[in-house]
């Protein structure tokens, strides 16, 4: 980046922080997922300055990439928490039926344990941003984004057994 | 190109007198629109900045985005030889307060337990997943000053209620479903109150010396699979006026929760089994 491109990322995220904040809290659940999808528009910028900073209408590449950011937060999260729901079935080591009512109690063997386990279940079901998750672990956001690609990789070849 | 609110044309004029969450709900169904289909990237930026807007008028705390880039360049920068100007009136961030909240829930390592509820009026539910009761320590943390790390709400604010129920009926929520019977020498400290367009969010928080208990009740619009953890020690299922309610621990403290068609409760904290059963006796369901 040029001096010059840093200046004009550098002023385009304080003009623009607070109302992608906005478009992105509009479809994400919680805070700290809309400010993950923002920084990662901004990572995406500071990797491709030229196109932002030539780009005819800076604020509105910045929408569209938050866009395509967002939708990919969505889709990861989406695919991990169907990984989560087929990894649990097959964990099934009880399920017994009441019969006055409609009720199943079904028991698990011991999930929580597994580090892979705990991340998925991080990101797909408490709505956890890597930055939290990384910093809950004392590592970089980077690497926690490898963590959450390897724990994927170990479940998907735990349910193929 | 983007044009500022003052050059704005008639066509944009008309969002200005929609609502906020009008305006919200515009922007998700955009990030919906396919990109091949016609996306107003103008009129976006204009709604963006109307909410803007409208924020700063409301709400009179700094924005975020000082303290959101300083955590940019530390974590998210992609090259460690780029730099970005350092922000200006550059202060150390906030430290890391706790809250007594925390004091609740344990940080033990926990079994994870999944099942499904018994809905009180009867209706099953025949899709799999979508009687799975979830809960973790994100569905209960819900203060504003920043020292949640889970799901911050976007409005948490604390009102002068009485009880929970006042709390419920004043927004227009049911009550049938909450204790009313609370523990001898509990007082409530304070309850705090969470509405979105999709759920509404109620916590009472009750205190005794140093011992603290809380009561939350979610309200939801559309349901979602839940997951709720517990550790190996403790989990029953209790009866009470026919309806199932699933009481567990976590490290040393007890759990109680139940659902209703449109209501997810929980007692949580420092009690004992039989306050927490007598609490789920004293509940009238009228």
């Amino acid at each position: 980046m040029t001096a010059e491109q840093q200046k004009q990322i550098s002023d385009l995220y304080f003009e623009m922080f607070d109302k992608l904040m906005i478009y992105a809290r509009s479809s994400l659940e919680n805070d700290a997922l809309a400010e993950e999808a923002v920084q990662e528009t901004f990572r995406i910028a500071c990797q491709h300055p030229d196109k932002l900073c030539e780009s005819p209408n800076p604020q509105g590449w910045l929408v569209l990439t938050l866009k395509n950011t967002i939708r990919n937060i969505m889709s990861n999260r989406a695919s991990a928490e169907r990984l989560i729901e087929k990894y649990l079935i097959t964990q099934i080591k009880e399920i017994s039926f009441s019969e006055n009512k409609i009720s199943l109690e079904v028991m698990y063997e011991n999930l929580a344990h597994t580090e892979e386990f705990k991340l998925i279940k991080e990101m797909a079901v408490d709505g956890r941003s890597h930055l939290q998750m990384a910093q809950s672990r004392g590592i970089t956001v980077s690497a926690c984004k490898k963590r959450v690609q390897r724990a994927k990789e170990i479940l998907q070849k735990e349910l193929k057994k | 190109m983007y044009e500022k609110r003052s050059q704005k044309s008639e066509d944009l004029k008309k969002y200005d007198s929609m609502s906020s969450e009008e305006l919200e709900q515009i922007l998700r169904l955009d990030v919906d629109t396919p990109d091949s289909a016609q996306s107003d990237t103008e009129l976006t930026l204009y709604i963006m900045d109307l909410l803007a807007d409208r924020r700063r008028t409301s709400n009179h705390n700094e924005s975020p985005a000082q303290r959101a880039y300083q955590s940019f360049m530390l974590n998210y920068l992609p090259d460690e030889d780029d730099t970005l100007p350092k922000p200006k009136n550059e202060k150390k961030p906030a430290a890391h307060s706790g809250h007594w909240l925390r004091n609740v829930f344990a940080a033990a390592a926990v079994l994870a337990v999944v099942f499904f509820g018994t809905i009180n009026a009867g209706a099953f539910r025949s899709d799999f997943w979508d009687t799975i009761i979830r809960w973790t320590e994100d569905t209960f943390i819900l203060t504003k000053n920043g020292q949640n790390a889970y799901n911050e709400p976007s409005s948490t604010i604390c009102l002068p209620f009485s009880s929970l129920q006042e709390a419920l009926a004043t927004n227009d929520q049911d009550s049938y479903m909450v204790p009313t019977w609370i523990p001898s020498g509990y007082s409530l400290n304070e309850i705090k109150v969470d509405n979105t367009p999709l759920q509404n969010i109620f916590i009472a928080y009750y205190e005794k010396g140093d011992k603290t208990f809380i009561i939350s009740v979610r309200s939801y619009l559309k349901s979602y699979p839940s997951l709720i953890e517990k550790s190996d020690d403790y989990f029953e299922v209790y009866e009470s006026n026919g309806i199932a309610f699933y009481i567990f621990s976590n490290d040393t403290q007890y759990h109680a929760a139940w659902i209703t068609d449109a209501y997810e409760c929980v007692i949580s904290g420092d009690l004992e089994l039989d306050e927490i059963k007598k609490m789920i006796d004293s509940i009238n369901w009228e």
